[in-house]
């Protein structure tokens, strides 16, 4: 996770964001933070070397 | 030498054949051993079976032996008979599961907040491989 505003929490179990309740104003606006995935993939039985495969997904925030 | 890439298809491969010279039809006796759990030798068909898995932990090589003995009676009496055998190694490859394409199946996209609104859970996101090959 690459940005993730402080105002927010990762839930990393169910997979998702969560917004505190909050009164601040001072938060108003737009923010963008990256969601990146990676498995690594063994090039072969010997698994000496391996590739990574990784999806990166850009999430906006409006507050 | 049999490949199997793991999260594929049920696979038959390893035909063996065992010849005399001349041809005298003697029963054969067929052993195999180190053969995986993982793997099935069919002895009708003469070869072997390795059923679709998904199972990463098998990744790697066997080495198997297969021994064949025929029984070639010394004397019309057949009373006694002297062994010939065969034997020889294979190996097994348990190569890794082949991932097509990784890709984000739940795009989490946009996430919006009212200030002084409750507790605002969202932007679930799930990536997929495909085929489900199951790395971590």
């Amino acid at each position: 996770m690459t940005g993730l505003p402080a105002f927010m929490n990762h839930n990393i179990g169910p997979a998702n964001f969560v917004i505190p309740e909050t009164s601040d104003l001072a938060l108003l606006g737009e923010y963008t933070f990256t969601v990146r995935s990676e498995i690594t993939v063994p090039d072969d039985y010997t698994m000496t070397t391996s590739t990574v495969m990784f999806v990166e997904e850009i999430v906006t925030v409006y507050v | 030498m049999i490949t199997y890439n793991i999260g594929a298809p049920d696979l038959t491969d390893g035909l063996y054949v065992f010849d005399e010279d001349p041809f005298c039809n003697y029963p054969e006796t067929v052993t195999v051993t180190n053969l995986p759990t993982f793997a099935t030798h069919n002895t009708g068909s003469i070869d072997f079976t390795i059923p679709q898995t998904s199972d990463l932990n098998l990744m790697g090589e066997y080495i198997v032996t297969i021994n064949s003995q025929i029984c070639v009676p010394d004397d019309y009496t057949a009373n006694t008979c002297s062994i010939m055998q065969v034997e020889y190694d294979f190996v097994i490859y348990m190569e890794p599961c082949l991932v097509n394409s990784y890709s984000a199946s739940s795009p989490s996209g946009i996430i919006n907040y009212t200030i002084g609104a409750a507790t605002e859970t969202g932007g679930l996101y799930l990536f997929e491989e495909s085929p489900a090959c199951l790395y971590a």
